[in-house]
């Protein structure tokens, strides 16, 4: 159990440094002014020793009592701090600096350092608990729901996010189908090139060193290498330009994201045939199986777990990759993160970060719940108690 | 019949075969023994063509290897794997239903073959549902030889199929492979590291030493005076006491010998039967400090088994 509580630690640690030394956020009478800073005392109030001090012997206690068994009471914790940041979130939105006049109508509320420190270290501490994933997604909900019921008007993200709300789901289901379904059209041809490779040890170099090469071109400079051909594709195909491919857009962002899945699928279906033992392999080849049948009830049952664990990977990094769609007009999220950066409002880009990330983490969790299912209905058993005979 | 021609096979440089010529006819079990790295295995694979050879050729069944289609001629040659190889994601009993599903077996055939051979491994049939991971090494073995048993291959190719099975067992099983045997008379080419386990399932030894057959006989034609040479020290110097356990006391043609006259103190009891082994006669010998013993026939009559038959029996096979 040393690692939970590692975990737990450093999220007290930081919790703790956010507390005492970080600005919570930034007050600004409106969009283009200087900011004043937020410090916590100023968010809670008058019972912020108490609040603040209170929370920090909790989590203290957790961190560092929770694993032994006497305290066993503790495992409560990760599931009281759901709601502590959306509740911080409320205040933050509410605070008002000592002697500043301001416009509700404009005034905004930018989250700092102190802010965000403090989510990522109770996110931690959550983790760091049995279940913790679970625990983790409800401080996200909370978040969410507290932005969902207007109690943040103040925030700056809540107000970047009511400007662009026309584009927002918008952009943000472009960003999910390019991220999903460059990885899907990236598994069959990925699992096809690992095949192959293990099959042909000649192969194997050339197609291992072809697919390492995409990922080792710059993913920006990898978009310009493909915008090229595919404009003068469209240029000299008329067919291609009614498809809608041309040297932007959509096409060459959904190419670039499929070539950059194909490596993490490739590299592991290859290692998921490579690591099935030699001698199943040949005693299928003994007992008269065709070529087809040795894949298709032996070498790629066994070598699934490890397969679905490279496609979890491709997912998780494309939907951060698809960002760069944004760069050349193929939509996504990256559209308003790189429109953020354009007009320097840091809020916009965070607030099309932030999807980002909650995509990536929950895909990542779902991906995890399915991969024991898998695990389990290959069958491969080590372990005889868990089939209960 | 299986026969091998000039065969010969290298990895690399390295030679694994050298020219191999031998013969199996129909129905007969060819042992192959001999030191590791020798070209058992390789020899073995040759004939189903897991192995591609070099030069030379395999004919089975009266036809080249080559000249079948590999599914086809895999099919039909029963064939345990060194190292067992199960199929971990099957149940046992997927696993031995692997070949009659390929030859398109019914189920209900398929159930009664598979209890039937796992009767003859003394498994219980609680293990149809297991997985092999659950299984110990000389169980998976004997999953192993059900699985190349099972579509009733009239040729087997066996690797060390018993070599993690405790000695009671391996001498259970080995006695019901000698019974498979008997009855079915399939084409076997068995290897083994275990000099007495060739002894007793040989038809012929064949002994192999880097990549070449050094000599091919049957088991009783070493029993007799061998040349200095790897043959006679692979096959170790108590040879002769090792092959006794191969021939039973009925191999002495009882019924020609003189009957019993001394007194019998402990009555019926004290006399063996015609199904002793004659190493267990040497040592009954031994144990009672005799020269001769009783022998009870099925005809009620007590016969006499001299020191001297048995040694005269070795020499009579060894010839
Ligand atoms: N796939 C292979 N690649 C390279 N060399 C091999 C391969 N298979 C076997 N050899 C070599 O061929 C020789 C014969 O191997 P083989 O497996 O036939 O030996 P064996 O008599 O079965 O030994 P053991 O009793 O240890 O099983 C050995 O020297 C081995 O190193
Ligand atoms: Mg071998």
């Amino acid at each position: 159990m040393g690692a939970p509580s590692l975990k737990a630690r450093l999220g007290f640690a930081l919790v703790a440094w956010a507390l005492v030394g970080l600005p919570m956020g930034t007050f600004r009478p409106n969009r283009v002014v200087r900011g004043t800073p937020l410090g916590w005392d100023l968010v809670l109030g008058e019972y912020a020793f108490v609040l603040g001090g209170g929370l920090l012997l909790l989590m203290g206690a957790y961190a560092f009592l929770g694993v032994r068994k006497r305290f066993r009471v503790l495992g409560a914790v990760p599931w009281l701090l759901p709601l502590v940041p959306a509740l911080l979130l409320v205040r933050l939105s509410a605070a008002v600096p000592l002697g500043m006049e301001a416009d509700p109508a404009v005034l905004r509320v930018s989250l700092g350092a102190g802010f965000w420190v403090f989510l990522a270290g109770v996110l931690l501490v959550q983790s760091a608990g049995r279940r913790g994933g679970w625990a983790a997604g409800l401080t996200g909900c909370g978040l969410l729901v507290v932005a969902v019921l207007g109690q943040v008007p103040h925030l700056a993200l809540y107000r970047e996010f009511m400007n662009v709300r026309a584009n927002f789901a918008m952009e943000l289901r472009r960003h999910l189908v390019l991220a999903l379904v460059s990885v899907l059209v990236a598994v069959v041809p990925g699992i096809a090139i690992g095949y192959w490779c293990y099959r042909y040890e000649r192969a194997k170099e050339w197609l291992l060193g072809a697919v390492n090469l995409f990922q080792v071109i710059p993913t920006l400079s990898l978009l310009g290498l493909v915008m090229i051909p595919l404009t003068i594709l469209a240029r000299n195909v008329p067919l291609a330009a009614e498809l809608g491919i041309k040297g932007i857009g959509f096409a060459p962002a959904f190419l670039v994201l499929t070539l950059y899945c194909l490596l993490p699928i490739t590299a592991n279906a290859y290692a998921g045939f490579e690591q099935v033992e030699e001698a199943v392999v040949d005693s299928a080849a003994a007992m008269g199986m065709t070529p087809r049948q040795i894949f298709r009830s032996v070498l790629f049952p066994l070598a699934l777990p490890v397969i679905y664990s490279g496609i979890r990977t491709a997912v998780t990094q494309n939907i951060g990759n698809t960002i760069l769609a944004g760069l050349i007009g193929g939509g996504g999220m990256g559209a308003l993160i790189f429109l953020g950066l354009s007009q320097s409002a840091s809020d916009l880009v965070v607030l099309g970060t932030i999807p980002v990330v909650a995509m990536a983490l929950a895909a990542d969790g779902l991906l995890k719940l399915g991969e024991g299912y898998w695990t389990r209905k290959v069958g491969v058993v080590d372990d005889p108690v868990e089939t209960g005979q | 019949m299986i026969q091998l021609k000039q065969v010969s096979k290298s990895y690399g440089s390295q030679r694994a075969l050298a020219g191999i010529d031998l013969e199996i006819p129909q129905g007969e079990c060819a042992v192959l023994i001999g030191p590791s790295g020798c070209g058992k295995s390789t020899l073995l694979k040759t004939i189903n063509r897991m192995v591609a050879v070099d030069g030379g050729e395999v004919v089975v069944d009266g036809k080249r290897n080559t000249d079948y289609a590999p599914e086809v001629l895999r099919r039909q040659i029963g064939y345990c794997i060194q190292g067992v190889g199960l199929f971990p994601h099957f149940t046992v009993r997927e696993n031995i239903a692997v070949v009659p599903r390929l030859l398109g077996w019914k189920e209900r055939e398929i159930d009664g073959r598979i209890r039937r051979l796992l009767d003859m491994s003394g498994l219980p049939s609680s293990y149809l549902g297991k997985k092999p991971g659950q299984l110990s090494g000389g169980e998976s073995q004997r999953v192993g030889v059900c699985r190349a048993l099972a579509a009733d291959p009239p040729v087997l190719l066996m690797d060390e199929p018993f070599g993690a099975v405790d000695p009671l067992t391996r001498e259970k099983l080995q006695l019901a492979f000698n019974q498979i045997q008997e009855e079915l008379k399939k084409t076997v080419v068995f290897v083994t590291h275990d000099v007495e386990e060739a002894i007793l399932l040989a038809d012929r030894v064949v002994v192999m030493n880097q990549g070449r057959i050094v000599s091919n006989k049957a088991p009783g034609k070493f029993a007799g005076l061998l040349e200095e040479g790897f043959v006679k020290s692979f096959l170790g110097n108590e040879y002769p006491l090792r092959l006794l356990k191969r021939y039973s006391a009925k191999a002495l043609h009882l019924e020609d010998k003189p009957p019993w006259t001394n007194p019998l103190q402990g009555g019926a009891g004290e006399c063996l039967t015609q199904e002793t082994n004659l190493k267990e006669v040497l040592s009954e010998m031994m144990r009672r400090n005799e020269q001769a013993l009783p022998f009870l026939l099925q005809d009620n009559r007590v016969v006499q088994v001299e020191y001297m038959d048995i040694v005269h029996h070795l020499h009579a096979v060894s010839k």
